[in-house]
């Protein structure tokens, strides 16, 4: 490994670890602290602040060993030293990421201190839009990490662009957060999954240069705006005056959202 | 208005576990027990403390809740909103309370020590009373929440509620709630509160201020506005107060180095 590379594993490492040992601990703390009752039982809806961490934490390692095993650069799938750097560099921006959420509205506080299991939802559905993003950004050959920097970055930021106006736009946030509404949350994060994999898939394929790269994010990934267009429409049309109302049209509607997302990305084929 | 007697309560078994003190602010029966803040039910009074007084909570007329049901707001200074709270527990109200601030080493910038006494002696009342499982909300703040200056040293654990520290109109009106009223002395709510009254407004629940020292009732006008809503917003992210990590408000403030640092 070149001493690039070095620095950048031991950067990735340092976020990753920091982020998500951060919030496991957290969830731990205010498990431990908080909401256990004299008998050492939980209450109704405690328990989760560590689980929901290492739960996602496996998500996440899970997805990201398929896509590197099976489509990164030719000398990433080979070398476990490679699969190691981008793995952890995958962690890094999925702690990121869960700092990003706060664009939407949502703090940590909501999911371990509140118990909110919508909440819950919108973090798993929020991070495994990132892994899909970066994901993305894994596949195909390139000549180096910077590459794949460069790749995951716009479609964070192409993500997050999206997430901001959606919650412009939309009175989701309440929802999720105040209602505490789960088939709304459900929905919202089923749309950020199927937007994080478009443009996951909008940044894929082989390295040609920037330019190449950001036209094929912009000309590949622009039906992203369409989930946030359709969602808007759809959190005006399915409106319910009580929470969890529309539970499962909600639920309904996120999978359809994800089968879109799958289809649109079939259809596009293997990234070139 | 006064805090039950206690010639007439039954005596209960001294509570001397800090979650089971919690368990009975907060039961698991009650629906808006989901709210309740433990942050403050993890301390117990020191054993050689000083026994707190009972605080009776007086106001200059009744409260006026008059037919249908609302929800309360109590937002007065320290142990005098435990003390309301406990009133209203004996008019059919459940207490929530909200209190999210924390202990930590050095001088507190809002006093903790009295809040946690104060809960910790009116449990006693609480557990006597009957309240039942749908009875409306009185959701309990510390109107000197926010007051203080943090110097370094200092454990500042100054705090704010958020709109989501509270259950939402759509929540309350599906529980029969019809209105709110906020008890609170010193005008305006602040903007915190304001935050969540405003939101509440927008969904359709209209609130009132009652002055518990000249027993006047106020509506509660607000700005509904996007814009009002948006700078709101903001104000809640960017706070500038300290978040414990272990749950609540709170945080020691670090002395800046002495040194000057430059050269010898």
């Amino acid at each position: 490994m070149s001493e690039p590379e070095v620095f950048a594993l031991i950067a990735s490492l340092v976020v990753g670890f920091i982020g998500w040992g951060w919030l496991a601990t957290r969830g731990a703390m205010v498990d431990r602290r908080l909401w256990s009752t004299p008998d050492g039982r939980m209450r109704p809806g405690g328990g989760f602040g560590c689980l929901a961490t290492i739960f996602a934490w496996f998500s996440i390692g899970a997805v990201l060993f398929y896509v590197l095993l099976n489509f990164a650069a030719s000398d990433v799938k080979p070398d476990a030293k490679y699969v190691v750097l981008y793995l952890l560099m995958g962690y890094a921006f999925a702690a990121v990421n869960t700092i990003a959420l706060r664009l939407y509205g949502w703090k940590v506080p909501d999911m371990f201190e509140r118990r909110n299991r919508a909440a819950h939802t919108l973090f798993y559905t929020a991070t495994l839009a990132s892994v899909c993003a970066y994901a993305g950004a894994n596949i195909g050959d390139g000549p180096g990490f910077y590459v794949v920097i460069y790749c995951a970055a716009l479609a964070h930021l192409g993500l997050y662009t999206l997430v901001v106006v959606h919650a412009a736009l939309n009175r989701t946030v309440y929802r999720i957060l105040v209602d505490r509404d789960r088939g709304i949350a459900f929905r919202a994060g089923c749309m950020f999954v199927a937007i994080g994999a478009i443009l996951g898939r909008a940044v894929a394929g082989n390295w040609t240069g920037f330019d190449a790269a950001t036209g094929d994010f912009f000309r590949l990934g622009w039906p992203a705006v369409l989930f946030v267009i359709a969602d808007t429409v759809v959190a005006r049309v399915a409106l319910s005056r009580e929470i969890d109302g529309n539970l499962w049209v909600d639920r309904f509607t996120g999978v359809v959202y994800l089968l879109a997302a799958v289809g649109y990305i079939f259809m596009l084929g293997a990234p070139v | 208005m006064l805090l039950p007697d206690d010639s007439t309560s039954p005596r209960m078994k001294p509570v001397t576990d800090a979650r089971a003190l919690f368990e009975i602010w907060a039961p698991v029966a009650s629906p808006w027990s989901a709210w309740a803040k433990p942050a403050l039910f993890t301390y117990l009074p020191e054993a050689n403390s000083a026994p707190v007084e009972r605080i009776p909570w007086t106001s200059a007329g009744a409260v006026p809740l008059g037919s249908g049901r609302h929800a309360v707001v109590v937002d007065l200074p320290s142990v005098e909103g435990i003390a309301c709270g406990l009133a209203l527990a004996e008019r059919g109200f459940r207490p929530v309370p909200l209190y999210n601030l924390t202990q930590g080493i050095g001088k507190e910038v809002v006093a903790v020590d009295p809040l946690i006494a104060a809960l910790h002696e009116g449990a006693e009342s609480l557990q006597a009373l009957a309240i039942p499982d749908d009875a409306p909300p009185a959701f309990l703040l510390d109107s000197n929440r926010h007051v203080g200056v943090a110097a370094p040293s200092m454990f500042d654990n100054r705090w704010m509620v958020f709109p989501q520290d509270f259950p939402s109109a759509r929540a309350l009106m599906s529980a029969g709630i019809e209105r709110l009223l906020v008890i609170r002395r010193e005008g305006a709510p602040r903007v915190d509160l304001l935050s969540v009254l405003r939101l509440w407004r927008r969904e359709g629940l209209a609130s009132a201020r009652f002055d518990p020292a000249s027993g006047e009732t106020i509506d509660l006008a607000m700005d509904t506005s996007l814009l009002a809503v948006f700078s709101a917003h903001l104000s809640m992210i960017f706070h500038g107060l300290r978040e414990n990590a272990a749950g609540g408000f709170g945080g020691r403030v670090p002395v800046p180095q002495a040194t000057s640092g430059g050269f010898a």
